[in-house]
């Protein structure tokens, strides 16, 4: 016993046993600054408490990939948005899923333009469907130009804009002469889009147009009706028409 | 051949409504066919209406004659300016004597 005195007395180098020092007896008085290290913390050891706000720098931040977003999960974790398609932007997905990167506001397809290099028959009193037998273009290959159908691929419902024209002459003064938007083989009614003219002299050429805006699902079809009720059969002229449409967004 | 309005107008012998009585559809192809049928008389078979098919184009023919006769007689125009003038009454008469000759019936 004397001599554990003499060596805690004398602080001789190496006496003292961590059996001898009380619990929470050392205090930051007795610990060097910036000496101790990170292996002497236990992992997962440092609190939200003592990191002081504003320290967390952005060096301070693990790497990541050029271009990701850090955003939270459903649970509330941090999670990260992988780097879009050049030009997309950033798009809430709504509560409880990450955003992503999309295009803004989608874009106007399917789209076509078709049109009719030839004559083509309408017989009196009949509704006629025309077919625009070449295309300009068709990205999504939605008209068919056998048949005269525009067809809505599957996913691509909504709304659509439609234009159309043909030209007829030879008709007798004040008959009729018409051109409408059908859908699935009948009278779009929905509203109504139907152009009716009476010729006002056999030599007129009459220019029937019609413009309409349609609400189509996946798999329905629009087709452009002709009617005439000279008596007898009246072509088309073999120009000057078409057959185009687009799907419209945001509405 | 006479079109399949002109034998339906002579089998029922009376126009009806195309648009909304007898409706006749040509899908693109060429061939006419009767979509509906909304009137009292019984829908005729093709042979029934194949029957017709010389009187259709007689309608047809006739048809045709009017129409020819309309785009080349004298306007009104033409007509109203003879009201006052003997010479060009006499010329509008000429004209459409020429007009019936080139068009008979």
């Amino acid at each position: 016993m004397a001599q554990i005195k003499t060596n805690l007395q004398y602080g001789v180098t190496g006496s003292l046993q961590t059996g001898s020092i009380a619990g929470d007896a050392i205090d930051g008085t007795k610990i060097a600054d910036d000496a101790i290290n990170s292996e002497h913390l236990a992992a997962g050891g440092i609190d939200t408490a003592h990191i002081a706000d504003d320290q967390v720098t952005l060096a301070k931040m693990a790497s990541g990939t050029d271009g990701n977003v850090i955003t939270y999960d459903a649970s509330g974790n941090p999670a990260v948005v992988a780097v879009g398609t050049s030009g997309h932007f950033l798009k809430s997905q709504g509560a409880g899923s990450v955003p992503v990167f999309a295009a803004a506001g989608g874009d106007n397809t399917p789209s076509f333009l078709a049109y009719r290099n030839s004559t083509q028959a309408v017989a009196s009193a009949t509704n006629t469907i025309m077919v625009f037998n070449t295309e300009a273009y068709d990205g999504d290959s939605a008209y068919d130009t056998t048949n005269g159908r525009f067809t809505v691929p599957s996913g691509e419902g909504g709304k659509y804009f439609f234009t159309a024209q043909y030209v007829m002459s030879g008709m007798g003064d004040g008959t009729k002469n018409s051109i409408a938007l059908w859908k699935n083989g009948s009278a779009y009614t929905s509203p109504y889009f139907d152009y009716d003219s009476n010729s006002p002299t056999a030599s007129t050429a009459l220019y029937n147009r019609i413009i309409g805006i349609l609400t189509l699902s996946a798999a329905d079809y629009v087709q452009v009706n002709m009617y005439q009720n000279t008596g007898g059969s009246i072509n088309t002229h073999a120009s000057q028409n078409h057959f185009g449409g687009y799907k419209l967004i945001g509405i | 051949m006479s079109s399949l309005s002109n034998k339906i107008i002579v089998y029922l012998d009376r126009t009806p409504d195309f648009q909304k009585d007898v409706i006749l559809q040509d899908d693109g192809d060429g061939v006419v066919y009767i979509k509906e049928w909304n009137v009292d008389e019984a829908q005729p078979t093709d042979e029934q209406l194949n029957a017709f098919e010389s009187e259709a184009d007689a309608v047809e023919a006739l048809n045709q004659v009017y129409a020819n006769r309309k785009a080349e007689y004298p306007t009104i125009e033409e007509l109203v300016v003879a009201l006052y003038d003997t010479d060009d009454k006499s010329a509008i008469e000429t004209k459409r004597a020429e007009v019936k000759a080139k068009y008979p019936k």
